[in-house]
């Protein structure tokens, strides 16, 4: 019976990666705007907006129409099509939009959100991030299968903490993301596109770091991190609604 | 690889859909919580259901609310036939309809095309049953001057679009799309893209002949045109 479910587990997850590898989706042929690879973006409006004074309350007027993917509480989807961003390091999501914004990473879905002529200029993404940053994070995110448990810890602790941290925690100075609480066919995408340099923002060394990385192994590492549990203080009660978009 | 991961593969390999992996509720850790026993209800109100997954599913971002108050270049949907719009729902999802590439270089239906598999083949069709009850909107943006309107309703009506997508653009036939009042660059793109073979799903094919017929510069006087007809007014 075990073996039926560990196969089950590994077929499912293994379609994940096969999937992610093979685009995501089989579509028209994808012309890349760019090839170019970039971590930190020269003379790019992040740097402005992160010394800008962010405005809670304009963030959230702003973080509406983010909602409709990333949902009222920022929990994303647990089948991992829209990340968590609730409770990212203000730094990251500053990061992240712009890069969006810029070129530097590729997102057809978000892109026309990121752009000035939707939410704004620095100040709509320090306000907005602010926001954003401070939504209690999901109880209940998406998980792995639990099949690979040890392994993956292993991983971990020999690969990542030296950037993500014991638990996951991240780097807000360093633009190390928290990826603890994160939902597991998110890290899965995400990172079989580090890995294969679909990313392009990706940091140079974690592309390094993970190459040589069987498909054994990325699933078993991200099925670990999926269970790192973030600061209490930091998670919102099972079933939470943000009153603020009811 | 080992006997397992062999088979594992082999199965995922069968399994690919596309879009289908990203859709895998990976199992969350046990909460077990027995599903509350709710009172027998009436079923919601169809329109009320396809409103609701409007909103739920990502569409409102995009299209805006009651889809009619679409971003960027994107369409908008209010007032369409039914039975269009849950085939463009379908033709995007699967790539049998495709578009020109955005500023950035990005397919622009592929930013629709990869989160449809949040959206079941139910809910597709109440989404674009409800779609088809609502009015659609005013026209939008500033209506172009009464010359060029004047020269597209000319080009209109000389290249027989009405025979499909009716008189202004106002009563199409059975599953075609009303194009009076949609957003000026949406219809532009949309004719080019179909006369350039581009466009090819549904009856598009059957348009490429008299799309020919038209310079881009009259395209633009079409679209022009039909961008201010209003069919808010019933």
């Amino acid at each position: 019976m075990m073996k039926t479910v560990h196969w089950l587990a590994a077929a499912s997850a293994m379609s994940v990666l096969v999937a992610v590898s093979a685009g995501q989706a089989a579509g028209p042929v994808q012309v890349p705007q760019s090839d170019k690879k970039v971590w930190m973006s020269e003379g790019s409006e992040r740097d402005e907006a992160l010394k800008l004074t962010p405005n809670y309350e304009k963030g959230k007027e702003i973080y509406e129409v983010c909602s409709a993917c990333h949902m009222p509480e920022g929990w994303g989807l647990t089948d991992g099509t829209f990340p968590e961003i609730a409770g990212q390091h203000r730094t990251v999501l500053i990061k992240q939009l712009e890069d969006i914004r810029e070129g530097n990473r590729d997102n057809p879905t978000m892109y026309p959100f990121a752009l000035p002529s939707e939410i704004g200029g620095a100040q709509a993404v320090a306000d907005v991030t602010e926001y954003i940053a401070r939504l209690p994070m999901n109880p209940e995110n998406g998980v792995g299968p639990g099949t690979d448990l040890e392994h993956g810890k292993k991983l971990y602790a020999d690969n990542c903490v030296r950037c993500h941290g014991e638990q996951g925690e991240g780097a807000a100075e360093k633009y190390y993301p928290r990826i603890q609480g994160q939902h597991y066919n998110y890290l899965v995408r995400q990172y079989q596109w580090i890995k294969e340099g679909k990313r392009r923002n990706a940091n140079p060394d974690m592309v390094e770091q993970i190459k040589f990385f069987t498909d054994k192994d990325t699933l078993a590492v991200l099925d670990y991190v999926s269970r790192l549990k973030p600061d209490p203080k930091l998670v919102g009660p099972k079933g939470w609604k943000n009153p603020d978009f009811q | 690889m080992t006997a397992p991961f062999r088979a594992a593969l082999l199965a995922a390999s069968l399994m690919i859909v596309p879009g289908m992996a990203a859709a895998q509720q990976a199992p969350a850790a046990p909460a077990a919580q027995p599903a509350p026993q709710a009172a027998p209800q009436a079923a919601p109100a169809p329109q009320a259901e396809g409103r609701k997954l409007f909103m739920g599913k990502t569409c409102v971002a995009c299209h805006g609310r009651d889809g009619s108050k679409a971003i960027q270049m994107y369409p908008n949907i209010a007032g369409l036939d039914a039975a269009y719009a849950l085939r463009q729902m379908d033709e995007i999802a699967s790539g049998e309809r495709l578009s020109g590439n955005d500023a950035r270089g990005y397919p622009r239906t592929q930013s629709m095309k990869d989160i449809m598999h949040l959206v079941s083949a139910e809910e597709r069709k109440a989404i674009a049953d409800w779609l088809s009850t609502l009015t659609p909107p005013k026209p939008a943006g500033q209506p172009a001057d009464a010359e060029r309107v004047a020269k597209g309703k000319d080009l209109y009506d000389a290249n027989e679009c009405a025979a499909c997508h009716g008189p202004d653009g106002k009563e199409p036939q059975a599953e075609m799309p009303a194009v009076g009042g949609q957003k000026r660059e949406y219809i532009a793109l949309q004719i080019k893209e179909i006369r350039d073979g581009i466009r090819k799903n549904g009856m598009s094919e059957s348009m490429v002949p008299f799309a020919q017929k038209l310079s881009d510069e009259q395209v633009d006087l079409v679209a022009d045109y039909l961008a201010q007809v209003d069919r808010s007014a019933k």
